[in-house]
């Protein structure tokens, strides 16, 4: 079916015009944000020990809790197939809490590859990995991996064949996603820590893969 | 098959960028700086206290106060930015006192802020 | 009980409100089929805005074929966007024939 073209209400602006990174007010909401915290210290609307605790709250989660995850899955199918049917409940298995709303795995397979992008902001498993990278936050990235992912993931390095299918998740609501990426071919025969030092950061996004698919 | 009664065109707000065109997705680094840590807590802590502010809110500032912004400043800058308004809005904080009291510590250290540009400059 | 099920046809809504929503402009006025339904969550176009968002909307993954998404898909046929969307948001489809 070939869609129609979609016509922009008078009130949007022109979405062929390109989208604009800016970098400006570093400084100046470095200083915004410093007063306000005195502020509100000095209101008594915050105690020093609230932004403590969020602050080491937003550095405690890191990748590794996500390679462990996928490395666990990798070696254990009934775990996998838990992780697949529920994400926060598997990653609580491993100790980890997502606090998120859920956390949906989504697998790749020898004919599917799965890549993550939250178009409308930033949305991301933070309580799980930690901080997204820049570019996950980017106009760019969040603007052309809807429309043109394999052009996207290619500036990563990264090539899909044209027989694996490309699917794209746009994190736009409540859900926050991991991609289990396919298992390294001698993943049987290594131990669980090796296999957590193969996944990246950017695997469990999807812009980067562990190893080239086969040639058809 | 009848048509949606309200087939029209899609409204667009300027943060709905999917599908835009872009430039090469810069695959760099950036820290995360101790100030911009500090502006999600406080964004934090206050959710968790009574849910004082939250994440939508925040959100629903950023994509209505204006396309200029929007385009200009970084993403943190975005959100410390909406923050204000948003205190500002539920009469937790003034715009004048956090402004002032920006000017206060600047002039302690020998800096003078702009806010109409958003800068901060050491005289 | 939710209204749909995985396998569905829905058309997405365009309900033309501004202020703050999560359903992004390209995919206003496209079928695609349900993937999953994901709960039931406060709606955020009223948290946006301090209210509670109650009662707990509905909320769905919906699966598209990217080539009736763009016109000038570039990628692979067979590529797919996945995205949620809220109830109030969806209308039934006529299934394909």
């Amino acid at each position: 079916m070939t869609p129609e073209p979609i016509g922009y209400s008078a009130d949007a602006v022109d979405p062929s015009r390109p989208v604009v990174e800016g970098h400006e007010g570093a400084d100046y909401y470095a200083l915004m944000t410093e007063a306000l915290h005195k502020i509100l210290l000095e209101k008594q609307i915050l105690a020093p020990a609230d932004t403590d605790r969020v602050i080491a709250a937003l550095e405690a989660p890191n990748v590794t809790w996500g390679a462990r995850i996928v490395a666990q899955a990798w070696k254990d199918p009934s775990y996998k197939a838990r992780l697949i049917a529920d994400g926060s409940a598997a990653a609580r298995e491993m100790g980890y809490t997502i606090k998120e709303a859920k956390l949906v795995v989504v697998e790749n397979t020898e004919r599917l590859h799965n890549v993550i992008v939250c178009t409308l902001c930033s949305c991301y498993p933070r309580s799980l990995l930690g901080q997204p990278p820049w570019w996950y936050i980017s106009k760019n990235y969040r603007a052309r991996t809807v429309r043109e992912p394999r052009a996207v993931l290619a500036e990563f390095g990264t090539s899909i064949p044209a027989d694996v299918e490309v699917r794209v998740h746009d994190s736009n609501a409540d859900m926050r996603y991991l991609v289990l990426p396919k298992a390294p071919a001698d993943a049987d025969g290594r131990a669980f820590e090796d296999l957590v030092g193969v996944v990246t950061r950017n695997m469990l996004i999807g812009t980067e893969i562990v190893e080239p698919y086969r040639s058809p | 098959m009848t048509e949606p009664a309200d087939k029209g065109p899609p409204y667009r707000g300027y943060h709905d960028i999917g599908g835009l065109p872009g430039g090469p997705v810069a695959c760099v680094e950036r820290p995360f700086d101790d100030w911009q840590k500090l502006s999600e807590a406080i964004r934090g802590a206050l959710e968790q206290k009574n849910r004082t502010v939250s994440l939508d809110e925040i959100r629903r500032v950023f994509e209505s106060f204006g396309e200029h912004l929007y385009e200009t400043l970084g993403f943190y800058e975005r959100r410390a930015e909406a923050l204000t308004i948003l205190l500002t809005e539920k009469e937790i904080v003034t715009r004048e006192e956090v402004l002032a009291r920006m000017d206060a510590i600047a002039a302690l250290r020998g800096q003078r802020v702009d806010h109409a540009a958003r800068t901060v400059e050491t005289l | 009980m939710p209204r749909f099920s995985p396998g569905d046809r829905v058309t997405v809504l365009d309900l033309g409100k501004p202020g703050h929503v999560r359903i992004p402009w390209f995919i206003r006025h496209r079928t695609g089929r349900i993937e999953r339904y994901c709960g039931a969550y406060p709606n955020p176009e009223d948290l946006a805005f301090g209210r509670p968002g109650l009662p707990a909307i509905d909320l769905y993954r919906v699966h598209f074929p990217q080539t009736d998404l763009w016109p000038d898909y570039g990628g692979a046929a067979s590529d797919t966007l996945e995205i949620e969307v809220y109830d109030h948001w969806l209308e039934p489809a006529e299934p394909l024939t």
